[in-house]
């Protein structure tokens, strides 16, 4: 009696756990199938890309934001590279080769880390002072 | 004795590493930091390019611009990015026609975001200093450049390294300074 019952809710379980997966998988071919919606999704990976470059002839505004030619040029130059496959990062690493680090408006972790590090260093440098001084001072 | 000497000498390492980064801006007056990492990362091999060249406005007839075109010359070379919509590339432009008398450097034009009726207009109206004219309409030469605005100058050495950018119109001393980055004599 008791097995039966085990075996009814595991049998009902795995038919919804089915069904589930009918639907997902569904709703999957259908995303897939309807290219309008793809497009979507690049549209979504191009404006965050163009939100990371700076637009070269305005101060501070991003080329997602700027009507300048120049921000046009570059949207539909980085637009043509995602479209033939290029990943976001070669082709922000294509533009930085040209207009150099300063067109992107997070800086890279290696340009900044100086600047990002230097407080943490004086202060490492004035605890040692501290501390030897500390020293002298118990030793005397 | 020994250790009132430290506060000093972290004092001078605060000083120096700041000099290192601030110094030059402050000789050179305006030139910011990020400008001249910009300017420094430029300094590069000649940039691949291709586009139509007018033919008619050139020495030998070339209908086609690219970055082999350029450094088969031989010699170093000068590049202007321009346009006959451009209103300060009209006052370089008697720099670059007594440029184009120097007889050890090639100079090259590229019309910018410009169409050939008009870059050719333009040059027959102002005189034509150029060995060879390129139509970059669509801007794809001049992102491989990393143009911004225009007029700019390129100074290229005889193994076709960008040693020198002038951004905006070009003057003697600019002019010169390029020259003389690319082993020039300016005053041949």
């Amino acid at each position: 009696m008791r097995s039966t019952s085990t075996a009814l809710a595991l049998f009902s379980f795995l038919a919804a756990l089915a069904t589930l997966a009918f639907f997902a998988a569904s709703g999957a071919a259908v995303q897939g199938d309807v290219s309008s919606l793809s497009d979507e999704a690049l549209d979504r990976r191009l404006q965050s890309l163009y939100r990371q470059i700076r637009c070269p002839v305005c101060p501070a505004q991003p080329i997602s934001e700027s009507e300048a030619p120049l921000s046009r040029i570059i949207r539909e130059e980085l637009r043509t590279q995602i479209v033939a496959g290029k990943s976001e990062e070669e082709a922000l690493s294509w533009l930085v080769e040209r207009y150099g680090e300063g067109v992107l408006l997070r800086p890279r972790f290696a340009s900044a880390m100086l600047l990002w590090l230097a407080p943490v260093l004086c202060l490492l440098v004035a605890l040692g002072v501290l501390r030897s001084y500390l020293n002298s001072r118990r030793l005397r | 004795m020994r250790y009132s000497l430290i506060p000093l000498l972290a004092f001078a390492a605060v000083v120096s590493f700041l000099g290192y980064f601030f110094l030059p801006e402050l000789m050179e007056g305006k030139k910011s930091m990020s400008l001249r990492r910009i300017t420094e990362s430029r300094m590069r091999a000649t940039p691949r390019f291709r586009i139509p060249a007018l033919a008619e406005e050139s020495v030998t007839n070339m209908a086609v611009m690219s970055d082999s075109v350029l450094t088969s010359q031989g010699s170093p070379f000068v590049v202007n990015f321009f346009a006959s919509w451009c209103q300060p590339c009209l006052a370089e432009h008697p720099l670059l026609m007594e440029l184009s008398d120097n007889s050890q450097v090639s100079v090259f034009g590229i019309a910018w975001r410009d169409s050939g009726d008009k870059a050719q207009t333009w040059l027959r109206q102002h005189g034509n200093p150029f060995f060879l004219v390129g139509v970059d309409s669509d801007s794809k030469a001049g992102l491989e450049w990393g143009i911004a605005g225009i007029p700019e100058t390129f100074f290229l050495d005889r193994s076709g390294t960008i040693r020198f950018v002038h951004t905006g119109p070009l003057t003697r001393e600019s002019l010169r300074k390029g020259l003389e980055a690319i082993k020039v004599n300016p005053n041949l």
